[in-house]
């Protein structure tokens, strides 16, 4: 009986909860149901195929943005922070 | 003389330029994950000291800058643990609306000329944007990749607290970029 209502979730999942689904998956958070479910519900709808796709663009910006430590730039860091900062250091460093 | 002597015993790190040369990649990491500019400027600096007072740990396998970020990540991790206390609340009001389980509206794509490198800005902005209950548990789960329960125990709520929190940050960020590409999209 459980076959049965795997297979009837996965042939009647809504845009709703396939929406859900897209959200966990990134870190492998679905079971194999819900993986099959998600992918054969965005094959025929071109709504999800299109929320997929934006989901996708924002975890790949998700990841750049978390690798993007090399370039270590952040719009607001000033001259200001950095002397304040310097500060601080050269403090600890007169006491040590 | 003084900055030879601390550079000499501290096995080739150099705390008088950790600022200079660190200061802003290290801003960048906090700021990224804490919700003001001033409260990175805090984690900031007590990472920069505690990596001062525990310097003799340092054992040269990793760069510099590693060794730093490593530091940093633990102070950030402090902080956001220290603020889970706050307010935990959720509007009804759902990011995207659905009629009958499919998408009220129907769906957009982005103008091609959106690249990556612009929705990465705008996620930046936009997670600024966010509520901090939902900004913190993407940031923690999306961002750092922390394991669910590990963020569960970080941010003190339940696993379906935490999914929603990802589902509706998510959404959210969707739908903030749909609205900023759509008016790019009018321009162009």
């Amino acid at each position: 009986m459980i076959w049965i209502r795997t297979i009837w979730y996965i042939l009647t999942l809504r845009c709703e909860e396939a929406d859900r689904l897209r959200s966990r998956a990134r870190g492998g958070e679905l079971t194999r149901t819900e993986r099959v479910a998600e992918r054969l519900h965005r094959s025929l709808c071109s709504s999800c195929r299109k929320a997929a796709a934006q989901l996708d663009q924002i975890d790949r910006a998700l990841e750049h943005l978390a690798d993007g430590l090399s370039e270590g730039r952040a719009p607001d860091w000033d001259e200001q922070r950095a002397a304040r900062l310097d500060e601080a250091m050269r403090r600890a460093q007169q006491e040590s | 003389m003084g900055e030879q002597a601390t550079t000499a015993s501290t096995g080739g790190l150099d705390p008088a330029g950790w600022v200079a040369s660190h200061g802003e990649a290290m801003f960048a990491y906090a700021r990224l994950r804490l919700p003001t500019a001033e409260a990175a400027e805090e984690v900031v600096q007590e990472a920069l000291l505690a990596a001062f007072r525990s310097r003799g740990s340092f054992d040269g396998r990793s760069s510099e800058r590693t060794w730093l970020i490593g530091v940093l990540r633990h102070k950030v991790l402090d902080a956001l643990r220290a603020t889970k206390k706050a307010p935990f609340q959720l509007d009804d009001k759902e990011e995207t609306c659905f009629c009958k389980g499919e998408y009220a509206e129907p769906m957009r794509t982005w103008p091609d000329s959106v690249g990556l490198k612009e929705v990465q800005e705008s996620v930046r902005a936009a997670l600024d944007r966010l509520p901090e209950a939902m900004r913190r548990a993407l940031v923690l789960r999306e961002l750092d990749g922390l394991p669910g329960k590990a963020v569960c125990e970080i941010l003190d709520i339940s696993p379906t607290n935490l999914w929603t929190l990802v589902h509706r940050g998510k959404a959210r960020l969707r739908k903030m970029l749909s609205e900023e590409f759509a008016s790019t999209g009018d321009r162009g």
